[in-house]
């Protein structure tokens, strides 16, 4: 509606007033809607459903059963999406957009995450504050996954907010979650509001080695996508500073050397590939694949167009040297299914199956 | 509970992350109190998860529900 409160509330309460003749109850689908809540169900005499006047006690009810000190921190989902926002940096080329348009979905779909919580202090990535709490830096699954047990991850939807209002809508999402958990019981919860991060942020926190996760950490500067402007895609030192070049060693012992855009990765055989994957149980000949380099370089379309090229029953075998392959054929899988392509995965346990359960989480449309 | 969102749901199995998504409690609502349900939104491509959200929490419930989508810039299907 182009920012035009107004109109957009005549419009939702149009709408409304038009469903209500056939229906018992209305569902109001987006947040931006809550504030039409109690002046809906007072001119129609309807019952009205909406978030977050219901999701709010609920999820303060599980933060008192979580026992546990909750920052909530918001990622907006409105335009402009960072591309950082689920998935890491896009890629340059087609890849790039198909993943922008993934999250974008996402966000059109859930709106906003709020993060999330902790009772380890220590991990704290920023212990100057000394608020106590584990601040998931950032809403990537791969952080709140990591944060183990204890961490209380909650997803909602401010797509509604103005950038303005966000610090207050942010502090009002904790107060409410804090008022719900207190009134279950949950004497020991304290809930904050965190820093808006996600959009208009400045800076993230990563730790100063590539190799884990543990600190100690440092904040350094991230590309500053700010509200209301149009995404900007971070340049190549932007992009070093966020993922600097790192080698991995991935299944088979291929590596990777990730140096600005050129990932250069030495291929199996076909014949080798297919083996490796399959322990041996299926031939080339009877198996569509997809190399790394194809998803890097193509992104999420390329590998859906890979599976939906296959015949039904016949095996596709994608190879996924990092962690950002995995979300690409994760992506893929999502994009396959969202064509009617019904499709059955397997991951190996022991190094990919943890990454494509929590890539999975996040590409779920 | 996360309902229709398998991938969710395996996440949470496998890393004991309590993972809570902020329409559930709305459906809920909604599946619980009534038998024919509007949804509305002004981005389509809202409509379609939240009924499938709300279908499974009436699956959850026991409950036979009728859902009916509308776009705040018109009724889009039943």
């Amino acid at each position: 509606m182009g920012g035009d409160k107004a109109a957009h509330d005549e419009m939702v309460l149009a709408g409304a007033r038009e469903l209500a003749k056939d229906v018992e109850i209305v569902v109001l689908a987006q947040a931006s809607m809550s504030r039409l809540q109690p002046s809906l169900e007072e001119e129609s005499r309807h019952p009205s459903a909406g978030q977050p006047a219901d999701g709010h006690p609920d999820a303060g009810r599980r933060c008192a059963r979580c026992a546990a000190t909750v920052t909530a921190e918001l990622l907006d989902g409105r335009e402009p999406v960072p591309a950082g926002s689920l998935f890491g940096w896009a890629p340059a080329g087609p890849g790039g957009a198909g993943r922008v348009a993934l999250i974008r979905a996402e966000n059109e779909r859930t709106g906003t995450r709020i993060a999330v919580v902790g009772r380890r202090p220590d991990r704290h990535p920023d212990r100057r504050r000394g608020s106590g709490a584990h601040l998931v830096g950032g809403l990537r699954p791969q952080w709140a996954m990591d944060a183990g047990a204890g961490t209380f991850f909650v997803l909602t939807n401010t797509r509604g907010w103005q950038p303005s209002g966000r610090p207050r809508a942010n502090a009002e999402i904790a107060a409410n979650l804090e008022t719900a958990a207190k009134a279950a019981g949950g004497a020991r919860v304290r809930l904050s509001a965190g820093a808006i991060r996600r959009c208009g942020a400045t800076t993230r926190w990563r730790p100063t080695s590539t190799s884990g996760r543990r600190g100690p950490w440092r904040a350094v500067p991230r590309c500053a996508v700010q509200p209301g402007l149009p995404g900007r895609r971070p340049d190549h030192r932007q992009r070093r500073a966020l993922d600097p070049p790192r080698r991995g060693t991935g299944p088979g012992g291929q590596h990777r050397v990730r140096a600005g855009r050129d990932v250069r990765l030495p291929q199996l055989q076909p014949a080798e590939f297919v083996a490796e994957k399959t322990d041996g149980r299926s031939a080339p000949r009877t198996s569509a694949r997809c190399t790394s380099t194809r998803s890097a370089r193509g992104g999420p379309e390329a590998v859906r167009d890979v599976l939906l090229g296959v015949r039904g029953g016949q095996p596709v075998i994608v190879n996924a040297v990092e962690e950002q392959d995995l979300e690409v054929v994760c992506s893929a899988v999502q994009l396959g299914r969202a064509e009617g392509r019904r499709s059955c995965t397997a991951a190996g346990l022991r190094w990919s199956g943890a990454g494509w359960t929590r890539d999975s989480a996040a590409a779920e449309p | 509970m996360l309902l229709a969102r398998p991938d969710l749901d395996a996440a949470r199995k496998a890393v004991e992350v309590p993972i809570v998504k902020i329409d559930d409690a709305m459906a809920t609502h909604a599946a619980a109190n009534a038998s024919r349900i509007g949804v509305l939104a002004t981005v389509p491509t809202t409509l379609g998860p939240t009924a499938d959200l709300i279908h499974a929490h009436a699956g959850e419930l026991g409950r036979d529900v009728q859902v009916v989508r509308t776009s705040a810039r018109g009724r889009s299907r039943p």
